[in-house]
C-alpha cells in the first residue's frame, strides 16, 4: 500500500511540477541568450542590447525565485487540498495507517523540492558557464585541491568533504523543517471550526517564534564559546555552531512531525 | 446475519457542543437502514466517525467486533455529502485510484453503470455537470463489493429523475449480505426502499425499529411518523 500511495501522491502532483520545471528550462536558455548577446554585442545597436540582456537577466532572476515559490505553494496546496479539506474525505478513508498517509506526503513534498533545488542550482551554475565564456568549469581542471583544501581545513578547522556533508544536511534539514513548519501550521489550524486559515497563521507564526527564541538562547549560549573561536580554536567553534544548528533542527522536526500526526490520527476535523 | 456495527455509549463533543450523546446501538448485516433526523441531529458525525473521519470523546464503536481503522475501511463503502474527488482527473484515473486501494472494488460493474448513463471514462470530471459528478461518485462507491455501504445524504440536491437512478443503483449494487446506511431527511423518497430505520434527535437516537414494525405499530408512513416526532 505504501508504494502505491508514493506512486499516485508524486503521480497527482507531477503534472504541475514539470511544467515549472519546463519554465526554468525556457529560463534557464533565455538567460543565457541574453549573456551571450552581451559577450556579443555588435557596435551599431550596443546600448540596446545591454538593455535587452539586462531586462533578460533581470527576468531569469525573476523566473528562478517565482519557480521556487510556485513549487513549493503549490505542493503545500496541494497537501491541503487532500488533507483537511473536500479530498481529504477520500484520503482519510482509504485503508491505509495515518502514519502512512502523513509520511507519504511529507516525503513526496520533501523530494520534490529537493530536486527543485538541485535545478535552480544547475540552471545557475549552467549561466555561470555561458557567462564567463566556457571558464566556469575549465577553472577546476586548474584549481589545486590540495591548496584548497588546506586553506579550509585552516579557516575552518575541518575538512572540505565534512563541510559540504554539514552544509548538505543544513540544508536538507532545513528544507524539512519548512515542510513541518507549514504542514504543522495546517494542522492546528484545522483543529477550529471556523477561521481556519487565521488560525493556521497564527500558528505558524507562533512556531515561528518558538524556533526563533530557541536559537537566540543557543546563539546566547554560544557566546561562551565565541572565546574558542577568538583563541584561534575554530574547529571547536564551528563543531559547535553547526551541531547545534543541526540539533535544534532536528528537535524541531520531530516536535512539528508529531504535532501533525497527533492531530491528523486523533483530532482529524474535515470541512 | 451477523453484527456489523456496535455502539456503546458513543459521544462525540466539539467543545462545549455534544454532536452526538451516548448513543448505543446494533447495526447487523443485510438491512437497508435510514438514518433520519433534523439538520444538526448528528447523523453526519456518527457516519465521520464510523470512517475513521472524527475520533469519539467517548464511549465505543466496533465493526464487526475490531475498532475503526485499517481493516474496518477495508470493509466500508463511503458516500460523503460533497464532491470527494480530484476534479482535474478523469473518470478512468479516479477508477484505476479506487481499484488500486479497494481490493473489492469491481471496475467491469463501474464500466457497465458508466455505460448505461452513457458517461465517457475518459470525461474529467470538472467538465460534467453537478449531478453527473455525483452518480460518478455513487458508482464508485457501489462498485465496490463493501459489506456495510455509508451513505451521507445521497439525494439530497439532486433532481428527481436523477433521484431514482441513484436509488435504483443503490438497489440492484449491494450484496444481499451486506448492509446499507443511508443519511437523509429526505424520507418520502426513500422510504420505500428501508427496511430499518434509525431517528436521531439532538444527538441522541430516539427510535430504532423495522419498517414494518412502525406501519404495524403506529398506522403511520415513516414520513408522518417522522414529522410528528421531529415537529418544530
Amino acid at each position: 500500500m505504501l508504494g502505491k500511495l508514493i506512486k499516485y501522491e508524486f503521480k497527482h502532483t507531477s503534472k504541475t511540477i514539470f511544467t515549472t520545471w519546463a519554465v526554468l528550462a525556457a529560463a534557464t536558455l533565455m538567460g543565457s541568450l541574453a549573456l551571450l548577446r552581451l559577450d556579443q554585442g555588435d557596435s551599431s545597436d550596443a546600448t540596446f542590447s545591454v538593455i535587452m540582456s539586462g531586462v533578460m537577466l533581470i527576468l531569469y532572476i525573476i523566473a528562478l525565485i517565482g519557480i521556487y515559490c510556485v513549487d513549493f505553494i503549490y505542493l503545500c496546496y496541494h497537501y491541503h487540498k487532500t488533507m483537511y479539506s473536500s479530498q481529504g474525505y477520500l484520503t482519510h478513508t482509504l485503508p491505509v495507517s495515518p502514519a502512512a498517509t502523513l509520511g507519504v506526503k511529507i516525503f513526496t513534498l520533501f523530494v520534490w523540492m529537493t530536486v527543485s533545488s538541485v535545478l535552480l542550482s544547475a540552471s545557475v551554475l549552467i549561466l555561470l558557464q555561458v557567462g564567463s565564456g566556457g571558464e566556469f568549469f575549465n577553472a577546476f581542471s586548474t584549481f589545486s585541491w590540495k591548496e584548497f583544501t588546506l586553506s579550509v581545513d585552516e579557516i575552518f578547522g575541518m575538512s572540505v568533504s565534512y563541510l559540504i556533508f554539514l552544509a548538505v544536511v543544513e540544508f536538507l534539514l532545513g528544507l524539512l523543517y519548512r515542510i513541518l513548519w507549514i504542514t504543522a501550521s495546517m494542522a492546528i489550524g484545522q483543529l477550529f471550526q471556523s477561521g481556519r486559515t487565521g488560525f493556521s497563521i497564527l500558528a505558524g507564526f507562533c512556531i515561528y517564534l518558538a524556533n526563533q527564541i530557541v536559537s537566540t538562547i543557543f546563539l546566547a549560549a554560544t557566546g561562551y564559546n565565541l572565546n574558542a573561536f577568538l583563541e584561534g580554536n575554530v574547529r571547536s567553534f564551528m563543531n559547535y555552531v553547526m551541531g547545534g544548528s543541526i540539533g535544534i533542527g532536528i528537535a524541531f522536526i520531530v516536535l512539528l512531525y508529531g504535532i501533525c500526526f497527533y492531530i491528523n490520527k486523533k483530532k482529524l476535523n474535515l470541512e | 446475519m451477523s453484527t456489523l456495527v456496535t455502539c456503546k455509549e458513543l459521544t462525540k463533543a466539539y467543545g462545549k457542543m455534544t454532536a452526538l450523546n451516548r448513543v448505543s446501538l446494533e447495526i447487523e448485516s443485510g438491512h437497508i437502514i435510514g438514518l433520519l433526523g433534523p439538520n444538526g441531529s448528528g447523523k453526519t458525525t456518527f457516519i465521520k466517525l464510523l470512517n475513521g473521519l472524527l475520533t469519539p470523546t467517548s464511549g465505543e464503536l466496533y465493526i464487526k467486533k475490531l475498532p475503526v481503522g485499517i481493516e474496518s475501511k477495508k470493509i466500508i463503502s463511503y458516500l460523503p455529502d460533497q464532491t470527494y474527488l480530484n476534479m482535474n482527473n478523469t473518470v478512468k484515473e479516479v477508477m484505476d485510484y479506487f481499484g488500486a486501494f479497494y481490493a473489492d472494488f469491481e471496475p467491469e460493474r463501474a464500466y457497465k453503470m458508466l455505460e448505461s448513463l452513457q458517461i465517457d471514462p475518459k470525461a474529467r470530471l470538472k467538465t460534467m455537470s453537478k449531478g453527473t459528478k455525483e452518480k460518478v461518485q455513487l458508482i464508485l462507491v457501489m462498485s465496490r463489493r463493501a459489506e456495510l455501504y455509508v451513505l451521507d445524504e445521497p439525494i439530497a440536491g439532486v433532481d428527481p429523475a436523477t433521484r431514482d437512478y441513484i436509488l435504483h443503483t443503490i438497489l440492484t449494487n449491494y450484496e444481499p449480505d451486506a448492509s446499507v446506511l443511508i443519511s437523509t431527511h429526505l424520507i418520502s423518497d426513500i422510504e420505500n426502499i428501508l427496511d430499518q430505520v434509525i431517528f436521531l434527535k439532538e444527538g441522541q437516537v430516539c427510535l430504532q425499529a423495522s419498517v414494518d414494525d412502525i406501519r404495524m405499530q403506529h398506522q403511520k408512513s415513516i414520513d408522518a411518523l417522522f414529522r410528528e416526532v421531529f415537529k418544530c
